[in-house]
């Protein structure tokens, strides 16, 4: 069972959006995954892998033109509820589309960006915004543990592969936190960790602290580019192991090399639906071939988020991968 | 009997000197206000381009460094409101305008240039906010500029003009 304030969380919206959230039952509020708001479009909320439209009436439909329209005034009021009237203060965040709460909730934000060569420099007209609720399974890497730490007790290196909404972030979180607080029973020594969090959402630091428990020897590099970040961490955190989201480019897979040929074990999640999917992505061949994981834990929705659909030993695989290449 | 007249002669000339006083005063009152609203502006100013604080923290900074009633109240108010309610910023910023900087001597057209400011604070990035903050700062002090020579010009004038009054209505009820 996730842990969250759905009061704290509802508490950023308009008066009117709230109010017909809250009127909604229990069992639906403690389900919720997003919430989404477009401007003059039916508010729309993601529970269980499904999307619903909120009534005016507070009940919820499958029917988009029974939802209740969001208007101008709650989609400006709730950013300015969200900003703290400040959406300056956010600038840096607003630039890769997102914004952080208190709780360690993140808000997707979509409207119309403004370029200067090429590059976001900021948005206006926001159109759009995704609630999606943070949620903190503390304890849910447990099952997975006694396979992902050698006789040493030390973690192997690790990649979590899956697609969007399958668990990814929430189990590389309580990885985070049990392999900083160490775990004798299963022979995990404490690690120093090192939480790369690019998009705030393995730690949701807010005001400076991070929002979920991330463990007590884990610093996080909050909102800072994952290459940058590693290399960073190396140099001057002294790691043992590096936790970091959604590798994707080829300088993503180059400092993850880095860090494993530093000595420091690594735990990244990818976004693919399939091993197969995966060695399709040409910037993550390196990842497969390399040794840079130990192993690959896939992960599904197949009985709810998080379902293990398997796990992979990628030394092997990359020994047979070589001798494919070499045509052994 | 003359010395009732005398008393009520008196009592006709400090009431009348002390209501120019009180004139007069309200002409520096308006100087020192608008003095601590562009100062007020500097600090937000600062607040937003180098610290990044958000507008209910800097409110409540600008607040703590006033040196008016008039500026201490409506920002520590302005901190307080957007701390505790859901009202967008431009419509508490309107309110207090009115309810607060509106008890002041104040001129309509001040109360103007200071309302304009909540109409886009805080809604944009730091570069386009400090530009807006700018603007209202640089026609607080040409307001500022205006109230200085008013200032010299009539503080003068109506402390003289409130005792020839009082005089001229003793002499008259004498």
């Amino acid at each position: 069972m996730g842990t969250h304030n759905i009061d704290l969380f509802l508490a950023n919206l308009a008066p009117n959006l709230r109010g017909l959230l809250f009127a909604l039952s229990e069992n639906v509020l403690e389900s919720l995954e997003e919430i989404r708001l477009r401007k003059l479009r039916p508010l729309a909320i993601c529970r269980r892998g499904k999307t619903y439209f909120v009534t005016p009436n507070g009940e919820l439909s499958l029917e988009p033109t029974a939802g209740y329209l969001v208007s101008h005034g709650d989609l400006m009021v709730t950013v300015q509820l969200i900003s703290k009237s400040s959406l300056y203060v956010f600038e840096e965040e607003l630039k890769q589309g997102f914004l952080t709460l208190p709780g360690g909730y993140r808000v997707g934000v979509a409207g119309q960006f403004i370029l200067s060569n090429r590059r976001i420099i900021g948005i206006k007209e926001i159109s759009s915004l995704n609630f999606r609720l943070a949620r903190e399974i503390i304890g849910c890497a447990t099952p997975l543990l006694p396979r992902l730490v050698d006789t040493k007790g030390r973690p192997y290196s690790t990649l979590i592969v899956s697609p969007p909404q399958c668990g990814k972030t929430t189990l590389l979180r309580d990885l985070a936190r049990q392999l900083s607080y160490g775990s004798p029973s299963l022979g995990l020594v404490r690690s120093q960790v090192v939480v790369v969090d690019e998009r705030s959402e393995i730690a949701g630091v807010y005001d400076g602290v991070p929002q979920m428990d991330v463990g007590p020897c884990t610093d996080v590099l909050d909102a800072c580019p994952k290459p940058e970040g590693i290399l960073m961490a190396i140099r001057s955190l002294a790691p043992d192991v590096i936790v970091t989201d959604e590798v994707g480019t080829s300088e993503d897979v180059a400092a993850l090399q880095e860090a494993v040929n530093a000595g420091v074990r690594v735990f990244s999640s990818v976004h693919a639906g399939s091993w197969q999917e995966l060695e399709k992505r040409p910037s993550l061949q390196p990842l497969l071939t390399n040794e840079t994981f130990t192993q690959a834990v896939l992960l599904s929705r197949r009985r709810g988020p998080g379902t293990i659909e398997g796990i992979l030993r990628l030394t092997q695989l990359a020994m047979y991968n070589t001798e494919v290449a070499q045509g052994v | 009997m003359f010395s009732y007249k005398l008393v009520g002669a008196l009592f006709i000339v400090s009431s009348m000197f002390l209501l120019g006083q009180k004139v007069a005063a309200s002409f520096g009152v308006r100087v020192a206000i608008l003095r601590d609203l562009v100062f007020a502006l500097q600090i937000l100013e600062t607040e937003v381009s180098f610290a990044l604080s958000p507008l209910a923290t800097a409110a409540s900074r600008i607040a703590r460094g006033a040196r008016t009633p008039a500026t201490k109240t409506f920002f520590a108010q302005v901190a307080f409101e957007l701390a505790n309610t859901d009202q967008p910023l431009h419509q508490v910023w309107f309110q207090l305008t009115k309810a607060v900087l509106g008890f002041y001597p104040l001129t309509d057209g001040d109360l103007e240039v200071i309302g304009r400011l909540g109409l886009h604070l805080g809604l944009t990035n730091r570069q386009d906010q400090v530009v807006h903050i700018t603007r209202i700062r640089m026609a607080l002090e040409g307001a500022l500029q205006e109230a200085q020579e008013q200032s010299q010009k009539y503080q003068g004038l109506c402390q003289k003009v409130g005792l020839t009054l009082g005089l001229t209505f003793a002499l008259l009820c004498w």
